[in-house]
């Protein structure tokens, strides 16, 4: 890695934690189509918005790691990811935006960058309320965690 | 500019080395730079507290919403500062920052005060994420956790 014409002092660590984050998109975006269909239209046009802000994030997660001259990873050609009903699709939901989360706040931990952190924050507080959400809709209490991220 | 983190340890090692030289200034004074960002998010959590408790007292049919919430920052608190007993002293005498809400809450309704809790949750996450940028990794991640589930908490109370 040159890393010498990125405008973040990102280094070969922020790259395989952004790896890790761009994985964990690849498979949230899989995941919101698999458990949409299993909602019903005004829930499923949430799932919807979930998965074009993981859409988002994939392309910016993939540009940053192509700025660092790291190669992003494409997705898998599937997932093991699965919604027999509405409460496994809500279920899932919330597993998607753990296994974002968990990945956000290692970006958080692991980089001296302030632009990735700034980016780690950012992402964690949105899947931490993303998770509530869904754990609203699926009637589990409490809908919060105290510390989003934690495996 | 201020020095970075790693630049003042790396100071205090020098003198640490050097302690024995007449030249040397003491190595007490050097300060972690999480301490204060540490004691600001203390203060943080605390009036959270005190904002979810006085509304208990007034509105107590809100307890089953807010316990679990209030519950949370508890242990925000608990993170932050280790257990009651383990508590080091604090290292410089700390002037009280103003507190992060009003003191006076709008409690005229429940619905008003659930607003004021929302309010002060957004205040907090904002505050908890931007000094996630100055922290050690370590007080970094876990005030990127107390931001997380700060920016959540309103979607429970509203």
């Amino acid at each position: 890695m040159t890393g010498a014409d990125v405008t973040i002092s990102a280094t070969t660590d922020d790259a395989v934690l952004l790896g890790a984050l761009l994985g964990a998109a690849h498979a949230a975006v899989y995941g919101y189509a698999v458990l949409g269909a299993r909602l019903d239209d005004a829930t499923r046009a949430e799932a919807a918005l979930a998965q074009d802000s993981h859409r988002v994030r994939r392309d910016q997660l993939t540009a940053l790691l192509v700025a660092l001259g790291a190669e992003p990873a494409a997705p898998e050609p599937a997932y093991d990811v699965a919604a027999a009903d509405e409460a496994a699709a809500l279920g899932l939901a919330v597993v998607l935006e753990q296994g974002m989360a968990l990945r956000w706040r290692d970006l958080v931990g692991g980089t001296d960058d302030v632009a990735l952190r700034r980016l780690g924050v950012s992402g964690l507080q949105e899947s931490a309320l993303r998770a509530t959400r869904w754990r609203l809709l699926a009637g589990v209490r409490p809908a919060t965690v105290a510390f989003p991220g934690t495996g | 500019m201020r020095p970075t983190r790693r630049q003042v340890l790396g100071a205090g090692a020098l003198l640490l080395a050097a302690g024995c030289t007449d030249a040397a200034p003491p190595p007490a004074a050097v300060v972690d730079p999480d301490d204060a960002l540490r004691e600001r998010a203390v203060v943080r959590e605390q009036s959270l507290l005190s904002a979810y408790d006085t509304t208990l007292t007034t509105f107590p049919e809100l307890t089953e919403r807010l316990l679990p919430v209030r519950t949370q920052h508890a242990e925000h608190l608990l993170a932050l500062t280790g257990p009651p007993a383990s508590t080091p002293p604090s290292a410089s005498p700390s002037t009280s920052p103003p507190p992060m809400v009003s003191a006076v809450p709008p409690l005229a309704t429940a619905a008003l005060a659930l607003a004021w809790l929302a309010d002060a949750e957004r205040t907090a996450a904002g505050a908890h994420a931007a000094a996630c940028v100055e922290a050690s990794r370590t007080l970094a991640s876990l005030l990127a956790a107390l931001a997380a589930s700060e920016h959540s908490h309103p979607a429970v109370l509203t």
